[in-house]
């Protein structure tokens, strides 16, 4: 870890003040992430700036009938907030799918979405990687690439993005809320993560110099029917090799709205707005799943080691829709696929 | 004898639930000194030279050794033999030579006063 | 060790200052403790070197294994993941602290008695991860333990008794 300075923000306008005065600051909240970064010496921040003092710790009923949640709300307080097990249970879920109970119990929401991808290769700072190092090339492309992306990648980044939370966030499609020196403004999820491009070294359309206030979730949670099926090495503490959010919302057999996003496939929660759309009128069952699983795979690419994701992920959303259709949703603690 | 055939709670089992056990790293004495390793960054080759100067000059170092200032070793593999070493294969001899056997083959230990100036230390170790 | 003849003709003077420390308090186990620490220090070296509480162990410092886990403010969380200073003021619980007037807390003689460990190295923090999950009150069936405790690893495999254990204590509290 290199020698940094440490301060705290006091109010959200000094906390704005100190990141401007320093682009090589970074905040720290729950540091699940950036501490381990640091260890690693991939994230060498000048100053750390601690948050965790903010007033952004509330879990609150929007006036539209959404939920608007503070960007200090720790992971595990938010899944088990009452109006979040009630109303946007499949977030509740994806949360619990991912980490430990001690990290949940630490990591920020604002910092869920901020974390950076665990690619191996990102990590190991003896190594060539865009992200770290802009142009200095991937290792992954041609190294061994099992746990990376097979959709929007680049020539120069096939890193995921690792949240769990995140892939319910985005079904959920929700607002980011963020506060910079030029002032407020709002994010659309789905514009918050980026593709990694040409830029893989910027994972988000954060500024340098803003900080996430809220993040708010519109009125639809589909309580009624979601899943968050989640597919990995192990039965738990383990990431995503595919997972899936899926919601619908049904008159009889009848999708009027659908929702269907992917994690552990591309840099960002991977969601299709045509998929969604075309899923609407259909009746909810397996033809109509599998054609929504090609669709939402189309252009999917494989790597030396992990393109058994593609068929691994088509059928993964066959399943989620199918258990979000029947009302059945994926229990986190007892591991059974139903 | 009466333990035979009877389930026995662990003699060590209060000490192990309350925290008292002391394992190896955990005797804190007067002038204790901390170790960063440095490894390699390559599985196979040769270290052909270190640049320590900027290490050595982070306040709180007490020295660094490589393999070109290490205590005497033995060379032999019988002298590293005890009741566990395998019949064949080679001990770790941790840094002997210039020799790179392994990826993350320790190659320098940053001795300092306190661990996390060990570690910062470490970081500032250049290798060819 | 002759460091002596390490170093070069010239001493070489060290310009690159240690970092800064600051001042802070922490409650342990009941007990307010001031120190001074430099900010990189986490609040497990500070408990292990600083405090001289060895009790919460080191296993990976990655916040993987769960071997330090301690309570910070009832909850339990990854003390290697974790700057002292930013627990200025908190409340820290470790695996010393569980025992109150020389009583084993429920959970450190649930362990014992399900012979809940071979090494003992992970053991503190399953008891402390296991404290944090009974006050937690989300876990009712050893299924339910088992993915709650999954942030502990175990490399003798003592897993069964831990959930025996721990069953057992929470059915007492």
């Amino acid at each position: 870890m290199i020698n940094f300075q440490y301060s705290r923000a006091n109010n959200i306008a000094d906390a704005v003040r100190q990141i401007a005065a320093d682009p090589k600051a970074r905040f720290i909240a729950g540091g699940t992430n950036l501490i381990d970064l640091m260890k690693e010496e991939v994230e060498r921040p000048s100053r750390l700036i601690d948050i965790t003092h903010l007033p952004l710790k509330a879990v609150e009923e929007t006036a539209e009938g959404g939920l608007r949640i503070g960007a200090l709300v720790p992971n595990s307080d938010l899944a088990y907030h009452p109006l979040v097990a009630q109303r946007y249970p499949m977030l509740a879920s994806a949360i619990l799918a991912g980490a430990s109970a001690q990290l949940r119990n630490m990591a920020s929401t604002g910092g869920n979405l901020l974390q950076r991808t665990r690619c191996h290769y990102f990590y190991d700072t003896a190594t060539p990687c865009n992200k770290r190092t802009p142009g200095s090339g991937c290792s992954a492309l041609n190294g061994i690439n099992r746990m990376h992306a097979i959709l929007g990648t680049s020539d120069a980044c096939i890193a995921t993005h690792p949240s769990d939370m995140c892939v319910a966030v985005a079904a959920l499609a929700a607002t980011v809320h963020v506060t910079g020196p030029k002032g407020e403004r709002t994010i659309a999820f789905a514009d918050f993560h980026r593709l990694p491009g040409s830029t893989p070294e910027r994972d988000t359309n954060l500024g340098t110099d803003e900080i996430i206030t809220t993040i708010e979730l519109p009125g639809k949670g589909f309580a009624k029917n979601h899943t968050y099926l989640k597919i990995r090495d192990r039965l738990s503490y383990a990431f995503a090799l595919v997972s899936v959010a899926a919601a619908l919302e049904l008159d009889g057999d009848t999708i009027k709205e659908a929702r269907l996003a992917l994690g552990g496939v591309a840099h960002k929660p991977w969601r299709d707005l045509g998929v969604e759309a075309s899923l609407r009128g259909q009746t909810a069952k397996r033809e109509a799943f599998m054609h929504a699983a090609d669709a939402l795979l189309g252009g999917a690419k494989g790597h030396a080691h992990n393109a058994f994701k593609i068929d691994l992920a088509r059928r993964a959303i066959v399943r989620a829709l199918t258990q979000a259709a029947r009302g059945t949703p994926q229990s986190q603690s007892s591991k059974k696929v139903l | 004898m009466s333990y035979i055939g009877t389930p026995t709670s662990r003699i060590d089992g209060h000490a192990k639930v309350t925290g008292a056990a002391k394992y190896a790293g955990e005797h804190n004495v007067d002038g204790l000194a901390y170790a960063a390793v440095v490894t390699s960054t390559i599985a196979k080759g040769r270290v052909a030279r270190f640049d320590l100067s900027e290490a050595l000059r982070v306040e709180g170092v007490l020295d660094i050794l490589t393999h070109e200032n290490r205590p005497p070793m033995a060379r032999s593999t019988s002298a590293y033999k005890d009741d566990v070493a395998p019949e064949q294969g080679e001990p770790l001899r941790p840094l002997y030579d210039d020799k790179i056997l392994f990826n993350r083959q320790p190659i320098a230990l940053v001795l300092a006063e306190e661990w996390e100036i060990a570690r910062f230390a470490a970081s500032l170790v250049r290798v060819d | 060790m002759h460091l002596a003849q390490t170093r070069p003709a010239q001493p070489i003077r060290q310009t690159i200052p240690a970092p800064h420390k600051i001042p802070l308090s922490l409650t342990v186990n009941g007990v307010e403790r001031k120190l001074e620490l430099a900010p990189w220090t986490t609040l497990l070296d500070a408990l292990r070197d600083h405090l001289d509480l060895t009790g919460t162990k080191k296993g990976c410092d990655h916040g993987q294994c769960g071997a330090c886990t301690v309570l910070v403010d009832g909850r339990r969380i990854n003390s290697c993941l974790t700057l002292a200073v930013m627990k200025d003021g908190a409340k820290i619980t470790t695996i010393e602290g569980l025992a109150k007037d020389g009583a084993l807390h429920p959970l450190q003689q649930a362990f014992i008695e399900h012979d809940a460990f071979q090494c003992g190295y992970c053991t503190s923090g399953q008891i402390c991860s296991a404290a944090g999950l009974i006050a937690e009150g989300k876990a009712k069936t050893p299924e339910e333990i088992r993915e709650l405790m999954s942030g502990n690893i175990c490399r003798c495999g003592a897993y069964p008794n831990i959930v025996a254990a721990i069953l057992e204590a929470m059915e007492r509290s």
